[in-house]
C-alpha cells in the first residue's frame, strides 16, 4: 500500500531524461533565439547613436581603407631604392592588377582616452573586383550589419547603406576615388609620389615571408576621408614571394569635430587593421549590386 | 544561489548560463510536461518552446520566487494552452517512453520506470485542474495560495482539487491502475 506522502515525493522526484534529438534541438533554437534577441536589443539601444554616428563623417573612413593599395604601391616605390632582394612597384602593382579581385577582413577599434567605444568597434568584409568596383560590409556584434557601401565605377558614385536606420546615401566619387577606380597607373603615381616611407625589414605572417613599410601623417588620406587627422601611422606587409599585401596596420588620432561629437570633443584614437587577404577569388556579380530595399529612404545630410 | 547567479548572468548575454538552466531542469520540466498532457512528443514540445521563450526575454525576466518554480509554471501555461488547443484528454501514455531514470543501478533503474508509467497513466485519468494543481504544488513548489490566484478560484478549491486528486492517485496506485 502506497501512502499519501509516498505519492507526493514520486510526483515530486519525477524526471524523464529528454532524447538526444530534443535535447539538441531545444539547445540550438534557444541559442539562436538569444543571440538573436541580444542583436535585436544591441541594435534598439544603439539606433540613436548609430543615427548620430552617420550624420558625422565617421563613416567616411571606409573610403580610407580604399586608398591601402594605392599607398601600398605607392610609398614601395618612392621610398625605396630599389635593389635586388626587394619589393619593387612595378611588381605589387602588376599583382594587384591580375589578381582581379580581392577579399579581405578588416577590423577598426576605436578608443576615448584608452577606453574603448564598444559600439564603434567594428568587423568588416572588405571585396574589391577590377570589373565591378569595391564593397565593404561592416558589422558589430559579429554578425549585425550596419552599413554597406558600394563604390560603383560604372556610376562614379559611392553610395551607402545603412540597414539599421533604413537609409542610404549616394555620393559622387572624390577626385582620389575616381582616380583610383580608374586604375590609371599614372595617376595614381602622381597621388602619391610625394609620400615616403620607412622600410620595417621583414617578418613572417601567416607562415609567409613578408617585407614591411611604415608612413606617418599621409597627406593622401585627405585626399579620401573628409576629416582631419591630428597623426597617422600606417604599416603595410607585402608578400615577398607574390608582392601582393599580406596585412596593414594603422593608427590615427582624430580631433575634427565631425568625429568627436559623441566624446564630448575628446580626440577619438582609431586603430584599423586589415588582414587575412585573399586574392584572385571567386567572387558574384552580385556581390557588387546595389539592391535598396523598396522602404528605405534617403538621409538627408 | 546558483539560480540566482545563473539568471543573472543570463541576462548579461551568457550562452553559458543559458545551456546550465536548460540542462539542469530539463529532465524535471519533461516529467512535469508529461504528467500533463501525457504524450512525450506534445511535452518535449512545450519544454522546447518554454527555453526558446526563456532565451527570446531573458533581459526582462523579472523572478520572485525560485528558478525551478517559475519555469514550472511556465510549462504548465504552455501545456493548459495545448490541451485547449487540442481538446485532448487522457491520452494513454502508450506513446510515452520513459527514459532510463536517474538512478544508474540497474535494479532500481527497471523499478522507478514502471512506477513513473503508472504515475503517468493514473495522472492521465485526474480531471486536468486536479493534475494541474498538483504539478503547480508538487513540482512547482507553489502554495496552495499562489496556485489559488493563478487560477483564479478560491484557495478551498485548489485544496479541494489537490486532496481529490491525490486520493484518487492512491487509490489506483494501490491496486487500480490498468496498463
Amino acid at each position: 500500500m502506497r501512502s499519501a506522502e509516498n505519492i507526493e515525493r514520486l510526483i515530486k522526484n519525477a524526471r524523464y531524461k529528454a532524447s538526444a534529438e530534443m535535447h539538441e534541438r531545444t539547445l540550438h533554437d534557444a541559442l539562436e533565439a538569444h543571440s538573436k534577441s541580444r542583436k535585436v536589443k544591441w541594435a534598439a539601444a544603439h539606433s540613436n547613436i548609430w543615427r548620430i554616428i552617420m550624420t558625422s563623417k565617421i563613416t567616411k573612413l571606409s573610403s580610407a581603407a580604399l586608398i591601402i593599395i594605392a599607398v601600398t604601391v605607392g610609398i614601395i616605390h618612392f621610398s625605396s631604392s630599389i635593389d635586388g632582394g626587394s619589393i619593387v612597384f612595378a611588381d605589387v602593382l602588376k599583382s594587384i592588377q591580375e589578381a582581379n579581385t580581392a577579399v579581405w577582413h578588416e577590423q577598426r577599434v576605436m578608443t576615448c582616452n584608452g577606453e574603448e567605444l564598444p559600439f564603434l568597434t567594428t568587423d568588416v568584409v572588405r571585396y574589391y573586383s577590377v570589373v565591378y568596383g569595391a564593397k565593404e560590409e561592416m558589422y558589430a556584434m559579429n554578425d549585425v550589419l550596419l552599413q554597406e557601401v558600394y563604390w560603383l565605377r560604372g556610376k562614379d558614385k559611392r553610395i551607402e547603406v545603412v540597414p539599421l536606420l533604413k537609409q542610404y546615401k549616394g555620393t559622387e566619387f572624390t577626385e582620389a576615388e575616381r582616380i583610383l577606380a580608374g586604375r590609371s597607373v599614372e595617376a595614381i603615381v602622381e597621388l602619391v609620389k610625394s609620400e615616403r616611407a620607412v622600410k620595417l625589414g621583414r617578418k613572417i605572417i601567416n607562415g609567409r615571408e613578408a617585407e614591411g613599410f611604415e608612413i606617418n601623417n599621409t597627406k593622401i588620406v585627405g585626399a579620401f576621408v573628409p576629416v582631419e587627422f591630428d597623426s597617422l601611422v600606417a604599416c603595410f606587409w607585402i608578400d615577398v614571394e607574390t608582392s601582393l599585401p599580406l596585412r596593414y596596420e594603422a593608427e590615427l588620432v582624430i580631433s575634427d569635430r565631425h568625429i568627436t561629437t559623441f566624446t564630448g570633443g575628446k580626440a577619438v584614437e582609431v586603430k584599423v587593421i586589415g588582414d587575412e587577404f585573399q586574392w584572385d577569388v571567386d567572387l558574384e556579380k552580385d556581390i557588387f549590386e546595389l539592391n535598396i530595399p523598396p522602404d528605405y529612404t534617403e538621409m538627408e545630410y | 544561489m546558483e539560480d540566482k547567479l545563473l539568471i543573472w548572468k543570463l541576462k548579461k548575454g551568457s550562452n553559458e548560463a543559458l545551456c546550465r538552466i536548460y540542462e539542469k531542469y530539463e529532465e524535471h520540466l519533461l516529467a512535469s510536461a508529461i504528467s500533463l498532457l501525457y504524450d512525450v512528443g506534445s511535452a518535449e514540445d512545450v519544454v522546447h518552446d518554454v527555453i526558446v521563450s526563456l532565451a527570446q526575454s531573458a533581459d526582462k525576466l523579472k523572478l520572485n520566487g525560485n528558478l525551478k518554480g517559475y519555469l514550472t509554471r511556465c510549462v504548465v501555461n504552455l501545456a493548459r494552452d495545448k490541451i485547449r488547443a487540442i481538446q485532448r484528454q487522457h491520452i494513454g501514455l502508450n506513446k510515452a517512453k520513459p527514459a532510463g531514470s536517474v538512478v544508474q543501478q540497474p535494479c532500481y533503474a527497471v523499478i522507478q520506470d514502471e512506477e513513473l508509467d503508472q504515475l503517468s497513466q493514473a495522472m492521465g485519468s485526474l480531471p486536468y485542474e486536479q493534475r494541474e494543481t498538483i504539478v503547480l504544488h508538487l513540482r512547482g513548489e507553489m502554495t496552495f495560495k499562489a496556485i489559488a490566484k493563478s487560477q483564479g478560484v478560491s484557495i478551498n478549491t485548489v485544496c479541494s482539487r489537490y486532496r481529490y486528486g491525490l486520493t484518487k492517485l492512491r487509490s489506483l496506485f494501490n491496486g487500480e491502475v490498468v496498463k
